[in-house]
């Protein structure tokens, strides 16, 4: 079942890169409605560490370097530097495939039946201050090929790795974060 | 339509005719913000996404973490103004602008944007301005500091609308505010 792929995919995947495309879906008065999709790139390596840049419409980098988060929106011109702790890792969908701490620790997990494919897992937050409701992750062959966020208001975010590289070799730098020439970079 | 007549540079024109762009009283705007405020102990920082939908005298703000859940939904209209965070009871007070501040920990200018994403401001002496890519810089009534530093290109028959803006005050509650907002969709109703 999911649970048990996750599990191995949990421990046996050191690193990983490839590519994604994300879709919101909002209920507006009562019909679905599907936003057009952003795609980017991503790459993690355990623990902690982790990047996720949109490349369209718009060009925005998440990365963790496993102690600082860096937040880039180009059409912004901003960098935003927070610590990374429990809080802001925890309950971030893009740490929770990648990031260091256990998931099991933040949330309830339970396999969900297969469909579209794939093996679905639920995992649904311990705290209820995060930010979503309900996530579930597709996964196939052993690693995620889908995931699903659900908010409290409906608003559900399909997020679908197009290409998922499991184990490569990463230059060094991957998760070093240069601040773009010209760019505001906040402390936090 | 009124011929589009050349905005004298530097000072924001008063006409809309002159800015060659009609006020929208319906439009939904979205688009990203980042946001920077004095918090109790700390500097906070914030990132994420809006969807701005303004009819008549109603405006519903939805903001959006980066990664696209909802983090609060506000509307203002005639009679008061309420707040919906996860996980929180419904808020509600009879002015947008303290209801932010007082549960978001920093003010949202829900009221003033209804005129300032669209380019439109009541100035500090009182007068109305209208920003245009000749005249970016605009301080409001109510003394926050707007710049306009990118603009839409015309398309489809629209003027040009503002593509990035920045505001920035000295708050009470939240010390230094500055708030940056690029507007992605904007889609006059």
């Amino acid at each position: 079942g999911a649970l048990d792929q996750f599990r191995s995919f949990a421990t046996t995947t050191k690193t990983a890169r490839g590519q994604f495309t994300q879709r919101q879906v909002k209920a507006v008065q009562g019909s679905p409605k599907v936003s057009n999709a952003a795609t980017g790139t991503f790459a993690f390596a355990r623990p902690g560490r982790f990047v996720w840049t949109y490349l369209k419409p718009y060009e925005q980098v998440m990365m963790a370097d496993g102690e600082k988060l860096y937040l880039y929106d180009k059409d912004l011109n901003q960098v935003t530097v927070k610590n990374l702790d429990a809080s802001t890792l925890g309950s971030s969908p893009a740490a929770i495939l990648f990031g260091s701490n256990d998931l099991e620790k933040n949330f309830v997990l339970k396999d969900a039946g297969s469909r579209d494919g794939m093996e679905w897992l639920d995992a649904t937050p311990r705290s209820n201050d995060s930010t979503f409701e309900r996530l579930s992750i597709g996964l196939k062959d052993g690693v995620p090929r889908a995931m699903e966020l659900r908010d409290s208001f409906g608003q559900l975010s399909l997020i679908s790795f197009d290409k998922f590289d499991k184990n490569p070799a990463l230059p060094a730098d991957e998760f070093k974060f240069v601040p773009p020439k010209g760019a505001d970079v906040f402390q936090q | 339509c009124a011929a589009l007549s050349p905005v004298p540079s530097g000072a924001p024109s008063s006409t809309a005719a002159q800015a060659g762009r009609p006020y929208r009283e319906a439009i939904d705007i979205g688009g990203r913000l980042s946001l920077r405020y004095q918090g109790n102990s700390k500097e906070e920082a914030l990132h994420g996404s809006f969807a701005w939908s303004q009819s008549g005298g109603t405006t519903t703000v939805t903001l959006l973490s980066p990664l696209g859940q909802t983090l609060a939904v506000i509307t203002a209209g005639p009679s008061g103004a309420t707040l919906a965070q996860s996980g929180q009871p419904l808020r509600s007070a009879a002015d947008v602008d303290t209801l932010t501040a007082e549960t978001l920990g920093w003010p949202l200018p829900v009221a003033g944007l209804r005129d300032w994403l669209q380019g439109f401001a009541a100035a500090r002496d009182g007068t109305n301005v209208i920003a245009t890519p000749a005249a970016q810089d605009i301080v409001t009534r109510d003394g926050w500091e707007l710049r306009y530093p990118a603009w839409s290109d015309a398309e489809g028959g629209e003027p040009p609308h503002p593509r990035r803006i920045d505001l920035a005050r000295r708050t009470a509650q939240a010390g230094d505010v500055s708030i940056r907002i690029v507007i992605d969709t904007w889609q006059p109703r």
